[in-house]
């Protein structure tokens, strides 16, 4: 690492600790709104397909594509899914940029509520889309438990992150 | 901070203990659900998710995250560094032949330890 950039990420690490800062000891953070990143927000805009005791496993495969990962044989599939902009990729220089107040959050919660893409994460992404895994607005973890017949029999959407 | 840039020196910053790496921390209520002999494969699966880590051929899980617990600023009059204060936690599973709970842990990294946690885990 060059040393502009280790100026540049100090500058942003302080820039950012300096707002927090600034925030508590006003009294006035503005609080983060969760209602667009909740499981169930997300499971009714992104994941309505997904029913159990209806929907099979080739129907899955094919709409989300390859889990990031099978457990038991086959019979539980695994999906880490991040919510990230639809039409572009998070720069390394916007994403250093962009801070973290509670309004700047919860405005792009908002709009990727609206044109938000929910992509999943296998192992050969984490290099490829490095900023966009950072820049995730949130991270959830999707399990389907499918029966003999390939049918889902349960299932669960756990936000874990961030 | 100017007076910082003046004398030169080293500010700890304590913060509310937050998750900034990995999965939001697992409650106790949920880590209480997890029950020896009792528990299966599927129920872990449904209520923590993917695991962050698993070997043994899905014998052990591990769950990880890091919680923040303040910020280090070091200043000379010619630089100015930012560390973060971190703290691993791991909670780690092992399944029986039936895949049924038979071993759990939550384990702690000590702030100042200087200790590889993920070698330490792989050794459980």
């Amino acid at each position: 690492m060059e040393a502009a950039q280790i100026k540049d990420i100090t500058l942003s690490y302080l820039r950012t600790l300096g707002t927090l800062l600034l925030f508590v000891g006003a009294g006035c953070a503005p609080t983060l709104d969760a209602s667009y990143v909740r499981e169930s927000f997300v499971h009714g805009r992104w994941l309505q397909f997904i029913q159990d005791g209806r929907t099979s496993q080739n129907e899955v495969t094919s709409s989300l594509g390859e889990p990031s990962v099978y457990f038991q044989d086959g019979k539980i599939l695994a999906y880490r899914l991040i919510l990230v902009e639809e039409d572009r990729e998070v720069t390394e220089e916007e994403f250093r940029l962009a801070g973290g107040s509670p309004s700047t959050v919860n405005k792009r919660r908002k709009a990727l509520s609206e044109k938000g893409l929910l992509l999943v994460v296998r192992g050969n992404m984490k290099e490829e889309r490095f900023w966009q895994l950072r820049s995730r607005a949130a991270e959830y973890s999707l399990i389907l438990v499918f029966d003999d017949s390939d049918i889902l029999r349960t299932h669960s959407l756990l936000r874990v992150g961030p | 901070m100017i007076v910082l840039f003046l004398c030169g020196g080293c500010v700890i910053i304590p913060t509310a203990e937050h998750v900034e790496v990995g999965r939001g921390s697992l409650d106790n209520e949920i880590l209480a659900s997890i029950r020896t002999g009792v528990t299966n494969k599927e129920e872990v699966l449904l209520s923590l998710g993917e695991p962050d880590m698993v070997w043994k051929h899905e014998k052990i899980f591990a769950y990880r995250w890091v919680i923040v617990s303040g910020h280090v600023i070091a200043v000379s009059p010619s630089q100015v560094a930012g560390a973060t204060i971190t703290n691993p936690h791991f909670f780690l599973i092992e399944f029986d032949d039936r895949d049924i709970v038979k071993r759990v842990e939550l384990r702690k990294q000590g702030i100042f330890s200087s200790r590889n946690p993920s070698d330490e885990i792989m050794r459980w």
